[in-house]
């Protein structure tokens, strides 16, 4: 028989029982609650680990790219303004001014809906220069006829230096032979010369010979031209036809700034030329080239701004300059 | 009461009742034991692959900034105007709880807590522009300023 006496005096006591029952389970219960804990943490740990997953496919750097691209932006049209002035308005740098302190405002109001601060102002006023084009006929020779001549001296800058040639008009060569009577464009600078000599191939192809200081001239680049008239970027180092387009990585434009610019076996050659130089330039009063007033270029301060970023620098904008 | 000392009835009871406790203790303490170890292992991993993150964030933040101070100086050289370049990189103050730390150095961000002991290097692209950052910076934003004069960006807080 079980043995009943404790239980029975327990009861006869009247408490023991009930505290008995409350004790037991404490154990399981304490760990249930550790165990709790823990696995509450893990959940935590784990949450955490997921939203870092989220964190590091997000681009925390995208404003950065567009405030590069803002300037690129400002650069185009601000650069565009002045070649509109230049080319189909009088080249005032009044009207350039007028036209870049319209736009602030607009710049301002549109970027503002995108809860950034964009801004343009104008630094100074536009500089001013002068826009020569070809006035003359076929070849390129000045007005007295004579192949080798002056476009411009005392240059400090120039910039948007292109020729567009009939390449029937050019002279047939190979580079090696190009400085004997292929047309050619001069750069004076201090110490020597450099010349870009343009002529056809022979085989439908217009090429670019840069000779150094009277040096053999060497090759720059080519274009299949196709009997269309091709356009020599000596500025931007480019020659383009309606349907193809070369980039001369080797380069069409001297290192150093050239002072002058010279025109030699002017009658290999057919077509149009420009060229904007700054306003301590003196050109060629030749009536064959046209020497009209431009806007050499702006100086504009940016202004981009968002709640990580502030990006503030001063553009000096002259579309065209050599690269 | 001698007869008590003799009395053997309702032993086993009590020994069962002893043992299943010893048992239940055991299988509780494995179980804590499995699932803190499990924690913080968890909470190890978990460090790790939010420093590596924060590295990055940082790193990326860093060569966004160069290439903004190399835009800037090339305008600045030319025209001779004033350039700001402020970044912000906004980084947590904790990871899973813990503070930690940065270190900035040439092409590398190294980043560490000490409880639990992790410690993590991310690697980046060489700057253009050079980077100033002394010694340790706590894990919290951290700002990236150009310096024209210097030419170099300086990374505080």
């Amino acid at each position: 028989m079980a043995d009943v006496k404790n239980r029975i005096a327990a009861a006869d006591r009247g408490v023991g029982d009930d505290t008995d029952r409350r004790n037991r389970g404490q154990l399981l219960l304490i760990t249930a609650l550790a165990l709790t804990v823990i696995l509450v943490t893990v959940a935590l740990l784990l949450n955490a680990a997921i939203f870092t997953e989220n964190v590091a496919t997000r681009d925390t750097t995208a404003d950065g790219a567009e405030a590069i691209e803002f300037r690129i932006e400002l650069v185009d049209a601000v650069g565009g303004l002045i070649e509109t002035e230049n080319w189909r308005n009088d080249g005032q740098t009044d009207d350039v001014e007028a036209a870049i302190n319209a736009t602030t405002p607009l710049v301002d109001r549109q970027h503002a809906r995108y809860g950034t601060v964009a801004g343009v102002s104008l630094n100074g006023t536009p500089r001013s220069g002068r826009l020569l084009r070809w006035n003359g006929g076929t070849p390129f020779t000045d007005d007295g006829g004579n192949a080798d001549w002056e476009l411009v001296d005392g240059l400090d800058d120039s910039r948007n230096f292109t020729l567009d040639v009939d390449p029937d008009s050019l002279a047939t060569a190979s580079a090696a032979t190009s400085d004997n009577d292929a047309f050619g464009v001069r750069f004076n600078r201090s110490g020597g010369t450099v010349t870009q000599y343009i002529y056809t191939d022979g085989s439908g192809g217009l090429a670019v010979a840069q000779a150094v200081d009277g040096g053999t001239p060497h090759r720059q680049c080519r274009i299949a031209h196709g009997g269309a008239t091709t356009t020599v970027d000596l500025t931007g180092d480019r020659l383009s036809t309606a349907d193809s387009d070369t980039e001369c990585f080797r380069g069409l434009w001297p290192d150093d700034p050239p002072e002058a610019i010279e025109f030699v076996s002017g009658t290999a050659a057919a077509g149009t030329f420009a060229v904007t130089v700054d306003d301590s330039a003196s050109p060629t009063t030749d009536p064959a080239v046209l020497n009209e007033p431009a806007v050499y270029s702006a100086t504009v301060d940016v202004v981009y701004q968002t709640p990580d970023l502030e990006f503030e620098t001063t553009v000096e904008i002259a579309p065209g300059e050599p690269r | 009461m001698s007869f008590l000392r003799r009395d053997r009835r309702g032993v086993s009871v009590t020994v069962g009742y002893v043992l299943m406790l010893v048992v239940a203790m055991l299988m509780m303490a494995t179980l804590l034991t499995a699932a803190s170890g499990l924690m913080e292992g968890q909470s190890e991993r978990v460090i790790d692959e939010e420093l590596t993150v924060i590295g990055n964030q940082l790193a990326a933040n860093l060569n966004e900034a160069d290439r903004l101070a190399q835009v800037a100086r090339a305008d600045a050289d030319t025209t001779g105007g004033s350039v700001t370049v402020r970044r912000t990189a906004r980084l947590p103050d904790r990871v899973a709880g813990t503070g930690y730390l940065i270190e900035i150095g040439s092409g590398t961000i190294t980043l560490s807590t000490t409880n639990p002991t992790v410690e993590v290097t991310v690697s980046y692209p060489e700057t253009d522009v050079a980077i100033a950052s002394t010694g340790q910076l706590t894990g919290s934003d951290v700002r990236i300023v150009y310096d024209y004069s210097d030419d170099e960006l300086d990374v505080d807080q």
